[in-house]
């Protein structure tokens, strides 16, 4: 390979590891707690029964924020993270079930309907077993969000949960996955120009005026030495 | 193909002298930080168009990184041309068995083709880095913004070249630039206090000549409901000041090619 070409690879290898090194470091930057957006609650659930968004989020979720959530439920309960908005699971349920009341716990056929009428809705979802689960959701766009508990088991579940809306200034695993790429591809490319450029200043001689204050030095040297 | 290899040589000797190492890593790095640190995806009213929401998520990581961007922009022009000029290296450039307009192309392409792409691939990755789905779903509203905010950037770039050429002091052509480049961001303020106190679009629609960004900004908040009803342009006629706006910054790297080509005598 030329000369020239090394440089070209070389030097768009350091820029990708620049590039890689500035989202690891935006990566380390910790999320913080949108104010006043704690939210929690207890739910008893039936077996085969679900309920809508005990939270309060009525705006739509951006790609700098995130939803996090803390549950803790007796038995298992699913937490599904829906990427609609709450009055349009309300007006699909009015709509094919008038006599429901979206408000309080439903069957959980209803829930299942729903969800194999709008399979691409279900943005997460986590089974809470017995003791805590974290569930954090960062959406990619604009997103209106819809938290639901459903109790698919046998038994009567009691759910807590304790939630928060986030900011952050890139959410962490977006930043590391590009960079993850970046760093080590931009490596590969930089080493032989590193290595080329090194083996250049080795082969450069050394200035005049280096030649000449290591002559002095040599010369006091020997003057000592006698 | 006999001149391609001066041409290479002169434009690899450019790069070079325009982004040192780490120059360009430096910059990589800086543009990728400042993008995401001043990124604002924040929460439009309800209804508002997604178009002007990816707008103002790109708009948010312009501000810094533009700035930074026309600071190279003008180092490389004014210390890339101006400094040759100035110092008589021109001399020696002008042995090379080429054009005089290949030779300021070579400069142009290193002090600012390769400068504008960094800065386009380094804001696209950290919108995509950001919003990826967004980016997907609006790449038509994404290049519209980057288009719209380049251009006053690159006015300046040219008339800044003409100065360099022209007064032959690198250090004077680049704070004329610099000044040029503030003057038009704060134009911006002036026009829209002063246009709407006369309640005319006019100021607007000349200042849109030479920024075309504020008349994109209004075209999309006019597609949303609640949407700024002061001034409502249509898309044609956004991508005609768009168009303006790329017209007379190239008018002044046109006047300067010419000027270099054959009115700067060495």
């Amino acid at each position: 390979m030329s000369k020239r070409w090394i440089t070209v690879l070389g030097r768009a290898g350091t820029v990708l590891m620049a590039a890689g090194l500035a989202l690891v470091l935006l990566s380390m930057i910790p999320a913080r707690k949108v104010d006043q957006s704690d939210f929690f609650g207890v739910a008893i659930l039936e077996p085969q029964t679900f309920i809508i968004d005990p939270t309060y989020i009525f705006e739509p979720l951006t790609p700098q924020q995130g939803l996090y959530l803390n549950i803790r439920a007796n038995c298992s309960v699913t937490a599904y993270v829906l990427n609609l908005g709450k009055e349009n699971v309300y007006q699909w349920i009015l709509a094919r079930f008038p006599e429901s009341q979206p408000s309080s716990a439903l069957n959980g056929s209803i829930l299942d309907e729903f969800l194999n009428v709008h399979p691409n809705s279900v943005a997460q979802c986590e089974d809470a077993v017995g003791e805590t689960t974290e569930l954090q959701h960062v959406p990619s766009r604009l997103m209106n969000v819809t938290v639901i508990f459903s109790n698919r088991g046998t038994q009567t579940a009691s759910v807590s949960y304790r939630g928060k809306l986030l900011n952050y200034i890139v959410p962490g695993e977006r930043a590391l996955n590009p960079a993850k790429f970046a760093v080590p591809v931009g490596l590969v490319l930089a080493v032989p120009w590193l290595l080329s450029t090194r083996k250049r200043m080795a082969a450069k001689p050394p200035s005049i005026v280096v030649q000449a204050s290591s002559a002095t030095a040599q010369k006091s040297r020997k003057a000592r030495t006698q | 193909m006999a001149k391609r290899k001066p041409f290479l040589e002169i434009l690899a000797s450019c790069l070079h002298g325009d982004y040192k190492f780490p120059v360009l890593e430096l910059l990589a790095f800086l543009f990728l930080l400042s993008s995401l640190l001043f990124a604002y995806s924040g929460r439009e009213p309800p209804g508002a168009s997604e178009e002007l929401v990816v707008m103002n998520l790109s708009k948010s990581l312009l501000g810094l990184p533009l700035f930074i961007l026309v600071m190279l922009l003008l180092k490389n022009v004014t210390m890339g041309i101006g400094n040759d000029l100035e110092r008589g290296t021109i001399q020696t450039i002008l042995v090379y068995p080429l054009r005089r307009r290949s030779i300021l192309t070579a400069k142009l392409f290193s002090a600012v083709v390769i400068a504008v792409l960094l800065f386009l691939g380094i804001q696209i990755t950290a919108l995509w880095v950001l919003a990826p789905d967004m980016v997907f779903a609006n790449p038509d509203v994404i290049l519209l913004t980057y288009v719209a905010h380049v251009s006053p950037a690159l006015l300046v770039a040219g008339l800044t070249l003409l100065f360099s050429l022209i007064l032959r002091k690198s250090s004077a052509a680049f704070v004329v630039g610099l000044m040029l480049f503030f003057l038009i961001s704060m134009l911006a303020s002036l026009v829209s206090f002063a246009s709407q106190a006369m309640g005319s679009l006019l100021l607007w629609q000349l200042y849109s000549l030479i920024s075309p960004s504020e008349a994109l900004y209004y075209y999309y908040a006019s597609l949303s409901p609640y949407g700024y009803r002061f001034w409502s342009p249509v898309f044609s006629e956004v991508l005609l000041y768009i168009g303006a706006s790329y017209a007379i910054a190239s008018f002044f790297f046109v006047l300067s090619y010419l000027y270099f080509c054959r009115r700067l005598s060495v």
